[in-house]
């Protein structure tokens, strides 16, 4: 590497970079004036969280912020080191405080997040109540939020998700107090620490196995559950207890699936519950319509109406006051119907069109016998033509419908589909052989 | 610094489990932590440097000569015969690979101040010793800034 080339770049100029840094941030350290604290806890083990303002050299006062100390030999909070990498190389994080600072100090981890002001979500519920609209508001946002942690390479676990963590202003859900997150380790074979919250956190979280993102899911569904309820989870919700507690049938499904004790009984993913959850709220459910099940189109019937899948609700519903993500969620489910429409109308097309072609060959399959046709042609072809049209279909209706569907993930279809071509084709292959002979 | 500073307010009868289940980890010990709490300030120096050596299976000549310490000297301070001053024992830890937990424990044993992060110079240690740097890094730092560098 040339050293004269003024683009060049050490590793060493790096250190230097963030020796730089440190040493800003450390200086930046004497400046915070704590305006009052905001830790329960007074035990100095667990750090400290004050509210604090930053005094510049000018006089000029920025704030407030929080910062919290975290003592450094439990590695607790290196997951604000991670979000702070993540900041600083642009990856912005919109449901998640920001990190100001972050540095460490001989005993210490010292952040400073950005001051989220709100109500947490268990202070709005003991004023305004539980209701669905509540649900609605909050849990497709949240779902992003906790996504957006899993964003993270190797995926960071929050592991105390839970009312008291979520910040809720008009226009935004926030969620905040990553103290017990931590990044998952596929090797591990158990968490080595074992916390949170005992009545929103699975059971893996207390013994057996190793957390990952199913465990946020888990809590995402308690979470849910107290949205709709109003009262804190006492135990893992079994479908009597939501039914008595007046939830409505396609969202009580969506907790039942997010809080299974399996984790691979639940969601796979937050963005896989969050679509549940909006599938389940886009049927226009009023706290009214519990239990009762307004006729449904099939998605067959989708394509008789094929050409235009305008807004498609299911008739005669209230539909419950238009929030910004309800709207927002009703144009998504939309556009989702309008995608399955063209596949299921794509894939009946294909019928007369392969039936054409097995009446009419062209090209080197003229002269091959008629079952050898049909078989290339409905066997093969148009299975494939059919797998890849499911994998392509916009699946959030059926997620709530069956949510044991939901708990597959993509990947899981796409393996499935590519190991079925892949027999369909040795089939094929061997037609082709007892054709030749 | 007492409790409810700064208008916290009446405690809630229910304490967050989390901070409550966090305390109860910490002050359940690790047999190692426990008993390096207790012998922490009866260790002596070349006590706790030969058992860095043999936990991390160095050489006392290597860690010596990597220190850039005088060969004689550096013998004297393992056997407990001559006292080091708080740069020397800087180069010793960085030379054997010692984290921050351990050279500050060096530094206690051998009843110097640990190092704190409000030194500018102490800083920069502290910082190359997160990363893992070794002492030639440590010195080209301080040299950048301006500080006295640990080798003479």
């Amino acid at each position: 590497m040339d050293t004269n080339d003024p683009t060049y770049h050490s590793p060493g100029d790096d250190v230097e970079q963030e020796l730089d840094a440190y040493l800003e941030a450390l200086r930046r350290d004497d400046c915070y004036r704590v305006l009052r604290r905001l830790s329960r806890s007074s035990d100095p083990a667990c750090g400290t969280t004050e509210l604090v303002a930053f005094e510049g050299v000018n006089g000029a006062s920025m704030g407030p912020f929080v910062r919290k100390r975290l003592p450094r030999c439990q590695g607790l909070g290196d997951v604000y080191e991670e979000l702070y990498r993540r900041e600083r190389a642009g990856d912005h994080l919109q449901h998640l405080p920001r990190v100001i600072d972050c540095y460490k100090t001989a005993s210490e981890l010292v952040v400073v997040l950005e001051y989220v002001p709100g109500e947490t979500l268990d202070g709005y519920v003991a004023r305004e109540g539980a209701s669905t609209e509540l649900a609605a508001r909050v849990m497709p946002r949240l779902c992003e939020a906790v996504a957006e942690l899993h964003g993270s390479t190797p995926p960071v676990i929050h592991r105390d998700i839970k009312p008291q963590n979520i910040v809720v202003s008009p226009h935004a859900v926030t969620l905040i107090d990553l103290g017990i997150a931590r990044r998952h380790r596929a090797d591990a074979r158990a968490d080595t620490v074992r916390l949170g919250t005992r009545a929103y956190a699975p059971p893996e979280q207390f013994g057996f196995g190793q957390t990952d993102v199913r465990s946020d899911v888990y809590a995402l569904g308690m979470v849910l559950w107290f949205c709709l309820t109003g009262k804190e989870p006492q135990g893992q919700p079994t479908a009597e207890a939501l039914s008595a507690a007046g939830v409505p049938g396609k969202l009580a499904r969506v907790v039942l699936v997010a809080c299974s004790f399996d984790p691979s009984d639940r969601y796979p993913s937050a963005l896989a519950m969050r679509d549940a959850v909006m599938g389940a709220l886009a049927k226009g459910e009023g706290p009214s319509s519990c239990g009762a099940r307004a006729p449904r189109r099939a998605l067959g019937d989708v394509a008789a109406t094929a050409s235009a899948a305008g807004p498609a609700h299911a008739a005669g519903v209230p539909t419950p006051p238009e929030t910004g993500s309800a709207r927002s969620s009703r144009r998504g489910v939309r556009a989702g119907r309008l995608r399955n429409a063209f596949l299921i109308a794509l894939c009946v097309l294909l019928l007369p069109a392969l039936a054409d072609a097995v009446q009419h060959p062209t090209g080197n399959n003229v002269g091959q016998p008629m079952w050898y046709l049909v078989v290339l042609a409905f066997g093969f072809i148009y299975p494939a033509c059919v797998g890849g049209a499911y994998l392509a279909l916009d699946k959030r209706r059926l997620y709530a419908r069956f949510p044991a569907i939901a708990s597959r993930t993509w990947k899981d279809d796409l393996k499935v589909y590519g190991i079925g071509l892949l027999v369909l084709f040795a089939v094929v292959v061997a037609c082709n052989v007892a054709t030749q002979s | 610094m007492g409790r409810d500073a700064a208008g916290e307010g009446p405690r809630s009868d229910e304490e967050p489990l989390t901070d409550e289940l966090l305390r109860e980890l910490i002050s359940s010990p690790t047999p190692i932590d426990f008993t390096d709490a207790h012998n922490i300030t009866h260790r002596s120096l070349s006590d706790y440097l030969n058992r860095l050596l043999e936990a991390k299976g160095l050489r006392r000549a290597d860690v010596v000569r990597a220190a850039g310490i005088n060969e004689t000297f550096g013998y004297q301070i393992f056997k407990g015969q001559r006292n080091p001053s708080r740069d020397k024992v800087l180069q010793l830890a960085l030379a054997m690979g010692c984290d921050l937990t351990e050279t500050n424990r060096l530094l206690k044993a051998a009843g110097v101040n640990e190092l704190y992060c409000k030194d500018r110079r102490d800083a920069i240690i502290l910082f190359c010793i997160d990363r893992g740097l070794g002492l030639q890094q440590v010195d080209e730092q301080l040299y950048r800034f301006h500080e006295d560098t640990l080798g003479s």
